[in-house]
C-alpha cells in the first residue's frame, strides 16, 4: 500500500469521523436556495458586471490616494487623517500642469458616481451568497466571508460617505476625510484578496461561456445557468421578466446618466449645465465674483470690521517681520495668472486672478528660492481644519502662485477671501487659503 | 503530502490563507487607526451597518418594488410578451429615475438646507424640480421607444419555451456578438477616452 493511498484512507476515515451523517435541519426562508428564483444571476452575469467595475473603482482609489497626496501630508498639520502614513507621501506635489489636481479629482467623482450602479447591481447578483448555507463549510471559507463582509461594509461606506460628503450633508458625527481614508484602506485590502481567489473564476467562466456570448439571449429564450456547476445559478427559476442585455442596459444608462451629472461640473461654459442634479451644477450669475463658492464668509465665521482699512498681511521669515496693508500690497509689481479652482468635491472653477507673487513675499520676508522653504498660511477663519495650510517650496516659487488681491478685474468679493486670498497652481482647492492674515515662511 | 493535509484541514490551499490573512492583517491596521480618531468608534459601526443596511433592507426593499410592478403588470396584460414588454418599458425608466433620487437626496429632499446655502452662498429650490424633469424626460423617451417598437409589430406570443440545452451549436451567433460586444467595449474606450481628452484640452486651453 501506497503512502498516498494510506493518506487517501486516513482522510476518508477522519472525514467520516468528523461529519457524522446529521439529520438535515430545513433551511428557513432567504437560507433556502430555492428562495433566489431570478434567472439572470448566474457565474456569467456577476463576471460581467465585475469586470465592468473594476476599472471604475481602481481608478477612484488611485485617484483618491493621489488625492491625499496633493494636500502634502507630510507639511505642518497638513495631515487631516492624522495617519503615521504621512511618511508614504515623500514626494512633493506638482504646481505644473496647473489643471492636474482638477484632472485628478474629477476623475475620482466620475469614476465614483459611474460605479454606483454597477456596484448595486453586482451586490444583487450575489446576494443569495450572503444566505449560504452552512455558514462557513471550512476555516478558508469562514476567512473568505469574513473578508468579503470588510469588502462590501467598505465599498458601501466609501460610497455612501463621498456621495453626501459632496452634498453637504454630514449626519454622522465623525470627520469625513479621515474616515473616507481608512474605509479606502480597508477596501483596497479587500479587494486585493477578492480579485486574486476570483479572477481565476472570472477567467473560467468567460471561456466556457464567452465573454458576451449571453448578451445574445432574448427573453423567451433566455439559458438559465446550471446550478450544479455554478454557485450563483438558481434551482427553482422563475420565468425571466427581462433580458440579461436588457438589465444590464439599464445599469448602463443609469451609469452613464450619473456620469453626465458629474462630468459638468468639470466643464467650461454652457455645457456645465448639464450637471442638473450636480451640487455644484448651478450658475451664480454673470459678475466678476460670481462663481462657485466653497464656504461662505458668514459660515467661516469672518468679521466683516477685520477685513476692512484695519486688516495688515502679517509676514514673518528669516528673522524679519513685515506688516503690509492692502494699499501696500497693490502697490508692488501685481501678476495677472488664469487659474483653477479645483474643489476635493469634484468641481472646477477658473478665473483670471491678480496680485503679489508668493516668490516676492518670500524674498520680503528674507526667504530666498534656494532654500528648502516652507510657509504656514493662516486665514482670519478661526476654527476648522482648513483655517491655514502649510505650502511646499515648489509652490511659493512656482511664478504662477500669487496671493490674489483682484479677479476678473474686480477686488475679491468677501465670499472669495477678501481682502487677499492664496492662489497656487494644481493645488486642492481648500489650501487656497481665503482671508489670509499671517504668512509664516521658514527655511 | 502536507499540502493535502492542509487542504483538507483549512480548506483551501495554503496560498489562500496567505492571501487573506495578509489583507485581514491589512484590515485589522486600518480599523486599528480608524479607532484612534475622532468619532471612530462610529465609522466602526457605520462599515458594519452599511453592509447590513443594504444586504438586509435597501435590496429586499427595492426587490420587493420590482415583484409588485411584475404583479399589477401580470394581472392587468393577459399576453405575457406584451406585459413584459410595458413593464420594463415602466420600471427601467422608474428604476433609474429612483436611483437618482437616492444618490441626490440630500439635494432633492432638502435634507440638510441650511448648510448647504450657508455653505455655498446659492439656494436648494433648483433641485426638486430638475430631478420632477429628469424623471418626465426619461418616461418619456421609455414611452417613445415603447410606440416605436409597437408600430414594428406586437411582440410574437411565445409559449413558455422549454429550457435550451447549453451545447455546443447552441451559440450560432456566437462569433458576431462577440465581434460586436468588442466593438462596443472599444467605442466605449474611444468615448471615454474622448471624455478624458476634451477635460484636458479644455483644462489646457483654460490656463494658457
Amino acid at each position: 500500500m501506497s503512502g498516498l493511498e494510506r493518506l487517501g484512507e486516513r482522510i476518508a476515515e477522519s472525514e467520516e469521523k468528523r461529519s457524522p451523517p446529521n439529520p438535515p435541519v430545513p433551511e428557513l426562508g432567504p437560507f433556502r436556495r430555492e428562495f433566489w428564483r431570478s434567472p439572470l444571476r448566474g457565474r456569467w452575469l456577476t463576471s460581467f458586471i465585475g469586470s465592468a467595475l473594476l476599472p471604475l473603482v481602481v481608478v477612484a482609489a488611485l485617484t483618491g490616494f493621489l488625492s491625499h497626496a496633493a494636500y502634502n501630508p507630510a507639511l505642518g498639520s497638513n495631515d487631516v487623517s492624522g495617519g503615521f502614513e504621512v511618511d508614504l507621501y515623500f514626494f512633493d506635489w506638482p504646481t505644473s500642469p496647473a489643471w492636474l489636481y482638477s484632472l485628478t479629482q474629477s476623475l475620482h467623482l466620475l469614476a465614483g458616481f459611474a460605479a454606483i450602479p454597477i456596484l448595486l447591481a453586482k451586490l444583487w447578483s450575489v446576494i443569495p451568497k450572503l444566505f449560504e448555507r452552512p455558514a462557513a463549510r471550512s476555516v478558508a471559507h469562514g476567512l473568505e466571508r469574513l473578508s468579503l463582509l470588510t469588502l462590501v461594509g467598505s465599498a458601501l461606506f466609501l460610497f455612501v460617505s463621498g456621495i453626501i460628503n459632496v452634498q453637504y450633508w454630514l449626519p454622522f458625527g465623525f470627520s469625513f476625510v479621515p474616515a473616507h481614508y481608512y474605509a479606502a484602506l480597508i477596501f483596497v485590502a479587500a479587494l486585493a484578496v477578492h480579485l486574486v481567489l476570483k479572477l481565476p473564476i472570472v477567467a473560467r467562466t468567460f471561456r466556457r461561456e464567452g465573454v458576451f456570448r449571453p448578451l445574445g439571449d432574448g427573453i423567451e429564450r433566455m439559458r438559465i445557468a446550471d446550478p450544479a456547476s455554478d454557485d450563483l445559478a438558481p434551482v427553482d427559476p422563475a420565468r425571466p421578466t427581462i433580458s440579461r442585455r436588457g438589465m444590464l442596459g439599464a445599469v448602463g444608462l443609469a451609469s452613464a446618466g450619473l456620469l453626465t451629472m458629474t462630468a459638468g461640473s468639470n466643464l467650461l461654459g454652457s455645457i456645465r449645465e448639464i450637471a442638473l442634479l450636480s451640487p455644484r451644477g448651478q450658475s451664480y450669475g454673470d459678475g466678476p465674483n460670481d462663481f462657485q463658492v466653497n464656504k461662505t464668509a458668514a459660515t467661516a465665521g469672518i468679521d466683516p470690521a477685520r477685513t476692512g482699512e484695519s486688516w495688515r498681511l502679517e509676514l514673518t521669515g528669516a528673522g524679519r517681520d513685515v506688516s503690509l496693508s492692502r494699499a501696500e500690497l497693490l502697490a508692488m509689481p501685481q501678476h495677472e495668472e488664469r487659474l483653477p479652482i479645483a474643489c476635493v468635491e469634484g468641481w472646477t472653477t477658473w478665473q483670471d486672478w491678480s496680485g503679489v507673487r508668493l516668490a516676492d513675499l518670500a524674498e520680503l520676508a528674507g526667504v530666498d528660492s534656494a532654500a528648502d522653504a516652507e510657509v504656514l498660511v493662516e486665514s482670519l477663519q478661526e476654527a476648522g481644519a482648513f483655517a491655514q495650510a502649510t505650502l511646499a517650496s515648489n509652490q511659493i516659487f512656482d511664478p504662477q502662485s500669487l496671493l490674489a488681491l483682484r479677479v476678473n478685474g474686480a477686488d475679491l468679493a468677501p465670499d472669495h477671501g477678501y481682502p487677499a486670498r492664496v492662489i497656487v497652481p494644481a493645488l486642492p482647492g481648500v489650501h487656497n487659503t481665503k482671508w489670509v492674515k499671517r504668512m509664516t515662511f521658514s527655511a | 503530502m502536507i499540502g493535502k493535509r492542509f487542504r483538507y484541514e483549512y480548506g483551501a490551499q495554503p496560498l489562500h490563507l496567505i492571501a487573506v490573512a495578509t489583507s485581514l492583517l491589512l484590515c485589522a491596521y486600518a480599523i486599528f487607526r480608524v479607532g484612534g480618531i475622532p468619532g471612530g468608534g462610529k465609522v466602526l459601526i457605520w462599515l458594519v451597518a452599511a453592509a447590513l443596511l443594504h444586504d438586509l433592507v435597501a435590496l429586499p426593499l427595492y426587490s420587493g418594488l420590482f415583484a409588485l410592478t411584475h404583479g399589477a403588470a401580470d394581472r392587468t396584460i393577459p399576453d405575457r410578451a406584451s406585459m413584459l414588454m410595458a413593464l420594463n418599458h415602466v420600471r427601467v425608466p422608474a428604476a433609474i429615475s429612483l436611483l437618482l433620487l437616492v444618490v441626490y437626496a440630500p439635494l432633492i429632499l432638502r435634507i440638510d438646507p441650511d448648510r448647504y446655502e450657508a455653505t455655498t452662498g446659492i439656494s436648494l429650490d433648483p433641485y426638486l424640480g430638475r430631478w420632477l424633469l429628469i424623471s418626465a424626460a426619461l418616461f418619456l423617451i421609455s414611452g417613445i421607444a415603447y410606440a416605436i417598437r409597437l408600430r414594428r409589430g406586437a411582440p410574437a406570443v411565445a409559449a413558455d419555451p422549454p429550457p435550451v440545452a447549453d451545447g455546443p451549436g447552441e451559440h450560432r451567433t456566437g462569433g458576431a456578438l462577440a465581434a460586436a460586444g468588442w466593438f462596443t467595449v472599444a467605442l466605449a474606450g474611444l468615448a471615454t477616452a474622448w471624455v478624458v481628452a476634451t477635460v484636458i484640452v479644455g483644462l489646457v486651453t483654460n490656463g494658457l
